[in-house]
């Protein structure tokens, strides 16, 4: 069996649940013979090497710079790849997964399979199924060995570790810095809390503009519920930031979901998943939101939503 | 200084999209501008008209040319198509040595484009074309501030956790979202734009790489949730849908 190593993303010395996830999807890929190695690359935080339990190997790069930045971590990665030559390398697809799996793919010269929602082994190749056009089709590819993949998140779950494994200590990669961190922030908390509401209505993009938002907003009211919105509705100035919900918005598991207009793509499913009860008000009957949601109705958002206002405003007088 | 941005035509994924034995039906394919490379190109704009640059819109031949003469319409200096033989499924692997040597002959001191295009199965064209430009690459970009020398390109990660990160030029940034939405381009500003933008002409000597995966077969998802459809009648959904409240208790009963 090949062995396989994991990118551990960080936040303030914590590896993510996107990395615990698949480091223990690490673990059952690569059987009871391959060695499994998780690679956090250091900064101004302690890291929690603690809950690395499922690797065999964890390598720490040494570093203490302060945030994170694409090319240190290509740097370190690369520099371990050509090191250790794994068989596969794992990444998530979070964010900095998206900024950095190409680029290692591309610096070490092996294929990447990206978006992967399932992954097999084969003697020397990789197989995996790929989640493209918002989630609308799905691509089964293969590649050689060795090779990258960047998998979404939710593909695999963390599960009880065993005590962490030996911990090597990496020298800090070696680079001419051409970027460098001027500043960070973490906080978009101004605003309402959507993921203390046990009720929310969810604009997409198909309520077509910001009367549409209105209308939505007048349910919301009508329900009780908040009102928060997909990405590009959030992008237009629609509604603010802080209402967003997915990968780059906030992650929510409300009593009801209520979608209307939303196509449901893997990002902003992962925000949403996990909701009680998910009812999706779409025309395309293969919008992906139908695959995540318990109810939906193929009719248009714009007659939809007066309707159902004004029968809850009904029922509830 | 020049920004080069290249914008590429994309299966519109609203659409409704057709497979023939295994694969993208191109011929049927609705296609569209990627909507990352939209807001890569009103990002380029802003940077222009805040700190002064040139634009390049660069596109493949087979982009066509309405794609360059709205990038005109909305803002763009130039408007430049490549002209090489591309397969219009090539991968963005493949694509990324012919838009290098492109953005070198152009005398890119910035490349921008989309994040990431809805095909992108073995990976993303921005990190591909830093990769063969051997320039650093900023993924995930909310803002290109251009005023001073070395730009700060604000990057988001995430959880509401964003960073201001400055970068010495030439570099390659891959664009998430525009400060702000793309323009809207009338109508007389587009006829104006198609009757006067000259769109030039590149060779480009490189090769198209090699795929290092395959692609074995597209298909639809496999469900993994039994959703049951309430009726396509809005009044009657409507009703449905209540009556699915009154029994969770969401409405009239107490919220549960
Ligand atoms: C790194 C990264 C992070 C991202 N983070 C997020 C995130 O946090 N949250 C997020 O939401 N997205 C995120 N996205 C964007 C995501 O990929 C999708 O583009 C986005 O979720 C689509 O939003 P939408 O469903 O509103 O729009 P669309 O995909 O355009 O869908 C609109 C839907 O409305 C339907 N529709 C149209 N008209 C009507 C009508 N009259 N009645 C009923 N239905 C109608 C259409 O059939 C369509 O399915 C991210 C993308 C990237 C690359």
């Amino acid at each position: 069996m090949a062995d396989i190593l994991v990118y551990i993303e960080l936040v303030s010395g914590q590896p993510t649940q996107a990395s615990l996830d698949l480091l223990s999807g690490a673990r059952d890929l690569a059987g009871t013979s391959g060695r499994v190695t998780a690679l956090a690359v250091e900064d101004d935080s302690a890291v929690d090497t603690a809950k690395l339990g499922a690797a065999d190997r964890i390598v720490l790069v040494s570093g203490d710079a302060k945030g994170y930045t694409g090319e240190r971590h290509l740097a370190a990665l690369s520099e371990a790849i050509e090191r250790d030559k794994p068989g596969i390398v794992l990444i998530a697809n979070s964010y900095v997964g998206l900024d950095i799996s190409t680029s290692v793919a591309a610096r070490v010269g092996q294929p990447l399979l990206a978006y992967c929602v399932a992954l097999a082994l084969g003697d020397d190749t990789l197989r995996a199924t790929c989640q493209i056009y918002g989630g609308k089709l799905e691509a089964d590819v293969e590649c050689n060995l060795p090779a990258i993949a960047a998998v979404n998140p939710g593909v695999f779950q963390a599960s009880e570790t065993r005590g962490a494994g030996e911990i090597v200590q990496a020298a800090a990669p070696v680079f001419t810095a051409r970027t460098m961190v001027q500043s960070t922030s973490s906080a978009s908390d101004t605003g309402v809390d959507i993921t203390a509401s046990d009720l929310l209505v969810c604009v997409g993009r198909g309520v077509g503009d910001e009367d549409g938002v209105a209308l939505a907003q007048e349910l919301a009211d009508a329900l009780g519920a908040e009102l928060v919105a997909s990405r590009p509705v959030v992008d237009q100035g629609w509604v603010e930031k802080s209402r967003q919900v997915g990968k780059s918005g906030k992650t929510v598991k409300p009593k009801l979901y209520l979608a209307v207009g939303v196509s449901g793509a893997p990002e902003h499913l992962e925000g949403m998943r996990d909701a009680g009860l998910i009812i999706a008000v779409n025309t395309d009957a293969n919008a992906p939101i139908f695959d995540a949601a318990h109810f939906g109705t193929r009719c248009d958002v714009l007659e939809f939503l007066p309707l159902l206002t004004e029968k809850l405003q009904g029922a509830i007088a | 200084m020049n920004i080069v941005v290249i914008l590429q035509t994309v299966p519109d994924s609203a659409e409704e999209l057709t497979l023939a034995d295994g694969v993208l039906d191109w011929d049927e394919a609705p296609l569209r501008l990627n909507e990352f490379d939209d807001h890569a190109l009103e990002e380029a704009v802003l940077a222009k008209e805040e700190a002064g640059a040139t634009v390049i819109a660069l596109a493949l031949e087979s982009a066509g040319d309405r794609v360059l003469q709205t990038a005109v319409a909305r803002g763009a200096d130039r408007a430049v198509k490549l002209i090489k033989e591309v397969p219009l499924d090539a991968s963005a692997r493949m694509v990324a040595p012919l838009m290098a040597e492109a953005a070198r002959k152009l005398g890119a001191d910035l490349v921008v484009t989309g994040v990431q295009a809805p095909g992108d199965i073995f990976g993303q064209l921005a990190p591909f074309t830093a990769a063969e430009l051997a320039w650093p690459l900023l993924g995930g970009a909310v803002g290109i501030d251009c005023s001073a020398d070395a730009p700060i390109v604000a990057q988001e990660f995430g959880g509401g956790r964003s960073a201001q990160i400055s970068v010495t030029l030439p570099a390659v940034v891959g664009v998430q979202a525009a400060r702000r939405p793309p323009r809207y381009v009338s109508g007389s500003k587009l006829r104006q734009a198609v009757q006067s933008a000259s769109i030039e002409k590149l060779d480009v000597a490189a090769e198209l790489a090699d795929e290092p995966g395959k692609l074995v077969t597209l298909h639809s998802p496999h469900k993994t949730t039994a959703i049951s459809f309430l009726d396509d009648d809005p009044v009657t959904a409507v009703d449905q849908i209540v009556e699915i409240f009154r029994q969770r208790g969401i409405v009239g009963g107490g919220r549960g």
